[in-house]
């Protein structure tokens, strides 16, 4: 005799298996893993990043159209010049203006007319800080990213993106940003108590450095990149 | 071009996640363990889970605790089982052809009594759609968005999922519902 689950059947019981199924679960208090303290820096952050959010809201409160005013802008950014050194430059300026202006932002180009497209060659650093070893890395056509580790689960993260096919994340609050130049390429320097991040334009790529290390290390991550 | 504003929307909101996060970080680190039993891998998965649990704020009520404990134990076991798939990647097993099954919980007889406990009995990923459809009463539209997986997915786990709870409970000798 085969079987049919009604509709009603299932409304009416699954609410009990559920809670059968999750009492199988301990309660909290009863647990007591400890967390990685990679774990609870990734958290504290992410708890970090609501408590911005007023400073956002504020920000699109100041004026709705701003943000739309702001895509645009970053829109006409990135798709009216025509070649790497046009590109570098307006690249600052709009850093410049969100470090000033907003404390967060990503923005993404899927593409832009230059006049060449450059194939993706990934660039590792040579030097990473001693401690660290990579833990994660991944390539696509458009950018590379790896992730270093120490002991005490703090984490450098390294990116790398086309220049022409950018995406890219800053987080600029509480900052002090500083100009700088590793070799010809200029840069601009990120720090504030917990950690910085450094954001390079090379010739047909922009590197982005960031982790709890100093300034001297991640200059010389950089350095290993595009020496 | 995209412009990333802002994750969450209010005050009420945020205070909301800091608070489900103290309340529910062991026992989705435990969720998400015993079905990837990699510590590491398992904080990834919890860390993943709170990232998702971010843009469904508004549908968790925190007076129901049993249900905001079932929502986010549902979260963190869809991810953890993202990550065991991606582990099991090498091997070319498709998401649906692996169906995952907790084996460390424990398990009563299938009498009509206890019924509940067939839920136990079903892959994760078929469970979990089936519960956030019926105990926490989403559409599959919904369900969709929860899970980050299409609407067609999620209709063939419901119909799979029944199909092997009707399976178990005639194993069970249930012939009546």
């Amino acid at each position: 005799m085969s079987l049919h689950l009604t509709e009603a059947f299932l409304y009416e019981y699954m609410p009990g298996a559920e809670q059968y199924y999750l009492s199988a679960i301990p309660e909290e208090e009863a647990l007591s893993h400890e967390f990685s303290r990679g774990f609870l820096h990734r958290m504290r952050r992410l708890i970090r990043e609501e408590r911005r959010t007023p400073v956002m809201r504020d920000f699109v409160k100041y004026s709705r159209r701003a943000a739309v005013v702001l895509v645009l802008l970053l829109t006409l950014t990135f798709t009216t010049v025509v070649s790497v050194d046009a590109l570098r430059t307006r690249f600052f300026e709009v850093v410049t203006r969100v470090y000033h202006e907003i404390t967060r932002l990503h923005f993404f180009e899927e593409k832009t007319p230059l006049e060449e497209e450059t194939a993706f060659v990934a660039k590792v650093p040579t030097y990473v800080p001693a401690g660290f070893s990579m833990i994660a890395s991944g390539e696509s056509a458009i950018n590379y990213y790896a992730v270093y580790e120490n002991a005490e689960s703090m984490q450098i993260i390294y990116q790398q993106d086309l220049a022409e096919n950018l995406g890219m994340g800053l987080d600029t609050e509480d900052t002090s940003m500083e100009k700088i130049y590793i070799g010809v390429y200029e840069g601009r320097y990120f720090s504030n108590k917990e950690e910085q991040q450094l954001i390079l334009f090379g010739e047909s790529y922009v590197y982005h450095l960031m982790g709890p290390v100093s300034k001297e290390e991640l200059v010389k991550m950089a350095e290993s990149i595009v020496k | 071009m995209l412009l990333y504003l802002s994750l969450i929307d209010s005050e009420e909101d945020k205070s909301k996640f800091e608070r489900l996060y103290l309340a529910y970080k062991q026992q989705m680190y435990y969720a998400a363990n015993r079905i990837l039993k990699d510590s590491h891998l398992a904080e990834d998965a919890v860390h993943q889970a709170f990232l998702r649990i971010i843009d469904n704020l508004e549908k968790i009520n925190e007076n129901e605790c049993h249900k905001t404990k079932g929502f986010v134990v549902i979260i963190v076991e869809h991810v953890a089982i993202d990550f065991y798939n991606r582990r099991k990647k090498e091997n070319a097993v498709s998401w649906e052809e692996n169906e995952y099954v907790l084996e460390d919980m424990e398990k009563k007889d299938f009498t009509k009594g206890g019924i509940e406990a067939l839920l136990l009995e079903l892959p994760v990923n078929y469970s979990s759609v089936l519960r956030l459809k019926y105990a926490h009463g989403y559409e599959n539209q919904e369900i969709a968005k929860i899970l980050r997986i299409t609407e067609e997915n999620v209709r063939q786990r419901i119909l799979r999922g029944r199909k092997f709870l009707e399976k178990l409970m005639s194993e069970g000798g249930i012939r009546e519902v």
